[in-house]
């Protein structure tokens, strides 16, 4: 049988990982990085980027990269989650003709589902995962939010099938990181998850008992994330630069850059 | 006669006696050829079942060493990768401090020095096989590039790179870190702003000076 890889599908950015002499190991890209930008970007000449190429020329092209994928995962168009993050992002989200849900369509008049662009996302790092371990990969597992209803899991799963990928479980996100710490070996008790990721914040109550999880509670705020916190770090630090300076840095887009860097890194 | 007779009688029952007792022999002799071809047939046997076992675990053996090989020039290449886009930050430091040096000090002796300690980090780049990559001028490549402005513009072609941020460096086939680049948008809007000169920004205060030349 071939390896199984774990696929953590986020908002933001993506992992995969493989079992290596019972350890798991993360997979770097084919890029060099360890987490794989949730992006997909389809360019004028007709290419598609996924990842860490589709990032880099996102401003290029925003009507035509998309990110944030996860939050349409099987939502309803009608979903106010739904109505929210459509007017954030910059390309074209539309009501999908054929079922209560959503499509993404580009500037040529080409639309996808959210699962199709997940899919693309997923591919890349079966990709990447292949060219890893020499072998083909054909299962997964993949993590979504404790809070992921049956559609959105089902969204999910179809992703899965579109990557050409069986996808052999879902499990929760904050069960998979009390699974990582080795929570399932210690005694029954209740334990708290806080996962805080590149645009989205979870908290998770987990009760401990038998070796099995069972998710008491959870909730977050979908729209808090890291990257939010680097634009408070660089808005303090414009602010006090004027202060101390007199100079708004905020015209500077070399300047504007570096505080970007600098503040990411802190 | 008779005694001659008798003798050869005694003769022959004695040979008979002889030939009786090879022929015992003969049948004990083929039942141990038979068992030792049999012995020898199991010992082939085995022997090729442990040339065989031999073979697979000598090319298990070629198989390991050579991933064991290929993992350890790929982790110490890494670490090396990982060591020299640290440096990179450095070098962009270096870049800028010596971009903005006050006019004054050009000619001192001392800055001679430092133009010296630069080229001889240039030097040490480039035999890591560290080169930068050029980018003002290129169509803009996601490969190489990393867009951090967009700017309209018509004195340059859609798409085109016309100003660098931070320089990126390719280490021998591979890109260690992506040059930061400002790009030429000429989408609507576009033909309506003035002219202006956009390659100013990319030879603006950050760009480095220098003299080794590792483009």
């Amino acid at each position: 049988m071939g390896k199984i890889i774990g696929i953590d599908l986020g908002t933001t950015n993506s992992v995969v990982a493989v079992m290596e002499g019972g350890e798991p190991t993360v997979i770097a890209s084919a890029e060099g990085g360890r987490t794989v930008p949730s992006v997909v970007a389809f360019t004028k000449t007709g290419e598609r980027l996924v990842g860490q190429l589709a990032k880099r020329q996102s401003i290029t092209n925003p009507a035509a990269t998309v990110y944030s994928i996860k939050r349409f995962m099987g939502r309803r168009w009608d979903d106010p989650e739904v109505q929210r993050s459509k007017d954030l992002v910059p390309y074209t989200v539309d009501k999908d003709p054929k079922s209560d849900g959503i499509r993404v369509t580009l500037a040529d008049g080409k639309s996808y589902t959210p699962p199709e662009i997940s899919a693309m996302i997923l591919q890349k790092l079966r990709t990447d995962a292949e060219a890893y371990t020499g072998e083909k990969i054909s299962d997964a597992v993949i993590t979504v939010p404790a809070y992921f209803d049956d559609t959105q899991r089902q969204a999910t799963k179809d992703a899965g099938r579109i990557a050409g990928l069986d996808v052999k479980r879902i499990i929760n996100e904050p069960t998979a990181s009390a699974l990582a710490y080795g929570l399932d070996k210690k005694k029954d008790e209740k334990v708290a998850v806080y996962d805080l990721g590149g645009g989205t914040f979870d908290i998770s109550i987990l009760e401990l008992g038998d070796g099995v999880f069972e998710v008491k509670a959870t909730n977050g705020d979908t729209h808090l994330g890291g990257d939010d916190f680097d634009q408070r770090v660089i808005e303090w630090l414009l602010a006090e630069f004027k202060k101390d300076q007199g100079i708004d840095l905020s015209k500077d887009p070399q300047a504007m850059q570096r505080l970007k860097e600098a503040a990411e890194k802190a | 006669m008779n005694d001659e007779h008798r003798g050869r009688l005694r003769q022959r029952t004695r040979a008979e006696e002889r030939t009786a007792g090879l022929e015992v022999q003969l049948s004990a002799l083929t039942a141990e050829i038979e068992t030792l071809r049999g012995q020898l047939d199991d010992a082939r046997r085995e022997a090729a079942d442990n040339r065989a076992g031999w073979q697979r675990a000598a090319a298990d053996f070629a198989n390991y060493r050579r991933r064991a090989e290929q993992e350890r020039e790929a982790t110490l290449g890494l670490a090396n990768e990982m060591l020299l886009a640290k440096l990179l930050a450095v070098v962009d430091d270096f870049d800028r401090a010596l971009a903005a040096m006050p006019s004054e000090l050009e000619h001192l002796g001392w800055i001679e020095g430092l133009w010296l300690v630069e080229r001889k980090l240039r030097a040490l780049l480039d035999s890591e096989g560290v080169t930068s990559i050029e980018a003002v001028g290129k169509p803009f490549d996601p490969r190489e590039h990393e867009a951090v402005i967009h700017e309209q513009t018509r004195t340059a072609p859609d798409g085109q790179v016309i100003g660098e941020v931070q320089r990126g460096y390719r280490i021998r086939d591979r890109v260690l870190r992506p040059a930061l680049v400002k790009v030429a948008d000429n989408s609507e809007g576009a033909a309506g702003l003035p002219d202006k000169d956009t390659t100013e920004h990319g030879a603006g205060p950050s760009a480095p000076h220098d003299p080794g030349g590792i483009h």
